[in-house]
């Protein structure tokens, strides 16, 4: 079952009616939510892989309950004990599923040869999120922002909580679980805001993601394509991952809000972003916000980090030296967050790379800027640094759209390599009508980013128009989806591209 | 909330025929779209006038001319065969024929019989969507969708009951005829056919001559499949049950003559094993005894034309009123021998018009 399938519609159709027939009896609604997280799971993936979830999730739940007793109790050494013993097994978990699916396949050869079977290795649905989700988790009680949850199907409903296991966001305790344990009454506003947000992201995710994606794979496979026509490609593929991964979570934030429950917003307008630094706080948001809580934070402030600072001499570099050291660990996690294989490190301390010079060469930027006289806000230079942001993060997505780096310095190569022939567009998978449906959809892509940038929601202004053109925008809208939507027959509808972490 | 759920009842009516017309726009038009007309050509057929139905494929709707059984031995029929080959589609065409007409003799070329995999929707889903967009009847076509999904667990009923879920790719392809409400409009099947192909057309190609060392052959035969069978099983049973002959036929065939030189015993022991009479016509001496030639009489090594198919319908005639004695002579019977004579003119009309217009073109 996939996002965009109907299955997945009905699943939540289903259960949206169980929800709210059950809305008037105390605590009915969190036994809805833990059965449908267990409905997904089973849907999509083995019922084995069910058993490695709930055993992941009655781990940390009991840990959790002995780091509370521990921390309340005030034994250091032992909450940290608990702390660490529980953070390192839930990474642990999450890498052993990440890099050594080597190591089962070696056990599967082994057994074998002694004939025995052993079922195809899966990847835990949603094992990226729900980790961190549990990191933040055990994190929060050590530092007493929290208690720990004592309603077992409470916490299995928050950790599993089936909307977001698919593609994020990262949910934290203190923002969901009170919602989960809220008695939630129908409302109109909410279902109908759901599902203006459920239809732009089916937009985004089938008529313009999976568009592109036709054409970046056309030109990608072929390998006499080179040039700039490769680098187009990349920039393609640059709106396609904005496209899907932003729209699988509108259909997320969609089913969420037509429970009456809020996620963390995951995007704002990452296309309007003027430097790396600004994009990683417009891009992935729930993951940013992690990362800056549990990682980035801790390592700047951490007492030892300032006093190795503190012997540099500059007093901006002595300062600048732990949020550059920061920056450089946060993104070389979140690129082997991304993937497995080289090619996400060197994505991670590509990204670090400019984040941590921005830190460092911040004075020196300013100073330039005022030596030339450049306003920050002049509309020209704002659309530059825009489009430099922008072409410097498609740069950095060559390590992420390649298998492995070796991929990805061929590519690199081949956009600094002149083509052969001569290179036409329309003989990589897509004709003339069905570029300008994808030009259109990038148009409306960078259209929505900018209102969204200047505060317009465009869902906001639907829900307020006249009934009538209401009903007309629902109808134009899903007739686009239908219609222009990349799915079925000789295309085969790629899974959304986040659905794999 | 009373009033929110009026307005989604509201917008629900409004969108069904919205989505009824877009998916009316962007239904497939079969080229020609014979499978439908023909089949809705059937259902206007008087009860009880067609004595037999002959199911199959391309080579016996080439084949059969059942105007030409009616002349020749009084014997009236309707072609319901069609391009592709499926032993499913075969099953549930029959089921519809059965709604609508009780014929005495059903001919089926079981040309099916030795496929399995290669006839699954996954692989040959023309097939399959030509009949499901070609029966006019509604519940028969809910089966047959049924029945693929369920051979098929791969296939996606929504995109089967709801066609535009797989068609909508072709919207850089309409055209006005498109936005016509009703996709069959302006195609009708010829009624004086009665369903058969009937193309007065000429050999495409070099023909060959037909020669007894096209039969030769030292090929092994293929095995009978059980996916096939299944259905073909079905059928003859429910045509036991219905009181109606079943009769396997081999239509002259000459691209394949070695192959149904070695697979025709393994179906005739088929045949033989279920109560169904085999008819073999591509064998050399009964293509002598009708005296077909490729120039002449076929469209191409595998399809007859007019004049063959004239020739085979004719001698099928004498063979069909030989075995099965209490065949009526419909020729005289007043309620129906006018319209059939009707047809039967206009079909020598057409085929003779074709025939000078060709002459006319190559003089």
């Amino acid at each position: 079952m996939e996002l965009t399938s109907y299955h997945f519609l009905l699943f939540i159709l289903a259960v949206l009616i169980l929800y709210y027939a059950l809305s008037r009896v105390k605590g009915a609604q969190r036994y809805v939510i833990a059965a449908a997280n267990v409905a997904l799971i089973c849907f999509m993936t083995r019922k084995t892989i069910l058993i490695l979830i709930v055993f992941l999730v009655l781990f940390v739940y009991f840990a959790g309950l002995l780091l509370d007793k521990a921390v309340k109790e005030k034994r250091k050494a032992l909450s940290n004990l608990i702390l660490y013993g529980a953070l390192f097994f839930v990474v642990a978990y999450l890498c052993y599923f990440k890099f050594f699916k080597w190591t089962y396949e070696l056990l599967q050869q082994t057994l074998a040869l002694k004939g025995i079977g052993l079922v195809e290795w899966i990847f835990p649905i949603g094992l990226s999120y729900y980790t961190l989700t549990m990191c933040a988790y055990l994190l929060d009680i050590s530092h007493k922002k929290h208690e720990a949850e004592r309603n077992l199907i409470d916490f299995f409903a928050f950790v599993t909580f089936f909307p977001s296991l698919i593609e994020g966001p990262i949910n934290l305790y203190r923002k969901l679980m009170p919602q989960i344990k809220e008695q939630h009454m129908i409302n109109p506003d909410n279902l109908s805001e759901g599902f203006v947000r459920i239809l732009w992201g089916y937009f985004k995710k089938l008529v313009i993601a999976d568009r592109i994606g036709v054409l970046v794979i056309g030109i990608l496979s072929d390998e006499t394509a080179a040039g700039p026509l490769v680098f187009f490609a990349m920039v393609l593929y640059s709106f396609q991952i904005y496209a899907d991964f932003s729209g699988g979570i509108d259909v997320v934030m969609g089913v969420a809000r037509m429970m009456d429950i809020g996620l963390t917003e995951n995007f704002k307008a990452p296309l309007l972003s003027v430097s790396v630094t600004e994009y990683w706080a417009r891009w992935h948001m729930s993951l940013g916000e992690f990362m800056e809580k549990y990682i980035y934070y801790p390592i700047v402030l951490n007492r030892r980090i300032m006093k190795l600072s503190k012997k540099i001499k500059s007093t901006y570099y002595s300062k600048a030296f732990s949020a550059f050291l920061a920056s450089v660990i946060v993104f070389v996690i979140v690129g082997i967050w991304h993937g497995t294989g080289w090619n996400y490190v060197v994505y991670g301390c590509y990204q670090a790379f400019f984040v941590g010079g921005a830190v460092l060469m911040g004075p020196v930027y300013k100073a330039l800027l005022q030596k030339l006289h450049i306003q920050a806000k002049n509309p020209v230079w704002h659309i530059f640094v825009i489009l430099r942001t922008f072409t410097v993060l498609t740069f950095g997505r060559y390590f992420i759209r390649a298998k492995d780096l070796t991929g990805a310095f061929e590519l690199f190569a081949r956009t600094f390599t002149s083509s052969a022939g001569k290179q036409t567009l329309l003989e990589k998978g897509l004709d003339v009508p069905g570029l300008i449906v994808m030009a259109i959809g990038i148009l409306i892509l960078i259209i929505a980013d900018i209102l969204a940038g200047n505060g317009i929601r465009i869902r906001e202004k639907v829900l307020h128009m006249h009934i009538l053109a209401r009903f007309a925008f629902y109808m134009v809208t899903i007739v686009c989806i239908i219609v222009f939507g990349m799915y079925g027959g000789e295309f085969t509808g790629a899974s959304f591209i986040y659905q794999g972490f | 909330m009373k009033r929110f759920w009026l307005k989604v009842i509201i917008f629900i009516l409004l969108f069904i025929p919205v989505f009824l017309y877009v998916q009316n726009v962007l239904h497939y038009r079969w080229p020609d779209d014979d499978t439908y007309a023909k089949s809705v050509d059937f259902t206007r057929q008087p009860a009880d006038s067609v004595d037999v139905v002959a199911f199959g494929t391309s080579e016996m709707y080439a084949a059969y001319t059942p105007v030409v059984t009616y002349e020749e031995k009084g014997i009236t029929g309707y072609n319901l065969a069609v391009e592709n080959r499926s032993a499913i589609t075969t099953y549930y065409q029959f089921q519809f024929m059965l709604k609508h007409q009780k014929p005495k003799i059903v001919i089926c070329d079981f040309a099916c019989l030795f496929d399995d995999e290669y006839a699954l929707p996954s692989v040959s889903e023309t097939i399959y969507r030509r009949i499901v967009d070609g029966t006019p009847d509604p519940a028969i076509r809910l089966k047959l969708i049924r029945e693929i999904c369920r051979v098929d667990p791969g296939q996606d009923p929504v995109s089967w009951l709801f066609p535009v879920f797989r068609y909508h790719s072709m919207w850089n392809e309409i055209t006005a005829d498109n936005f016509k409400w009703d996709k069959h409009e302006a195609i009708t099947f010829e009624p004086f056919k009665k369903g058969a192909e009937a193309m007065p057309v000429h050999f495409d190609g070099e023909p060959y001559e037909i020669t007894p060392a096209l039969w030769e052959t030292d090929r092994s035969p293929d095995e009978l499949k059980e996916f096939s069978m299944h259905y073909y099983d079905m059928m003859i049973a429910e045509c036991k049950e219905n009181g109606i002959a079943v009769v396997g036929l081999l239509t002259p065939k000459v691209s394949d003559a070695a192959v149904y030189q070695t697979n025709y015993p393994v179906m005739q022991s088929y045949f033989d094993s279920r109560g169904v009479t085999g008819l073999n016509y591509n064998t050399y001496e009964q293509i002598e005894r009708m005296g077909l030639s490729m120039e002449e009489d076929y469209m191409d090594a595998a399809h007859l034309n007019a004049r063959g198919s004239e020739k085979f319908s004719r001698a099928l005639a004498a063979d069909l009123k030989a075995i099965f004695h209490d065949l009526p002579d419909r020729r005289e019977d007043a309620r129906i021998s006018p319209s059939w004579d009707a047809d039967l003119k206009s079909y020598h009309d057409m085929v003779e018009g074709a025939e000078a217009e060709y002459d006319q073109e190559h003089r």
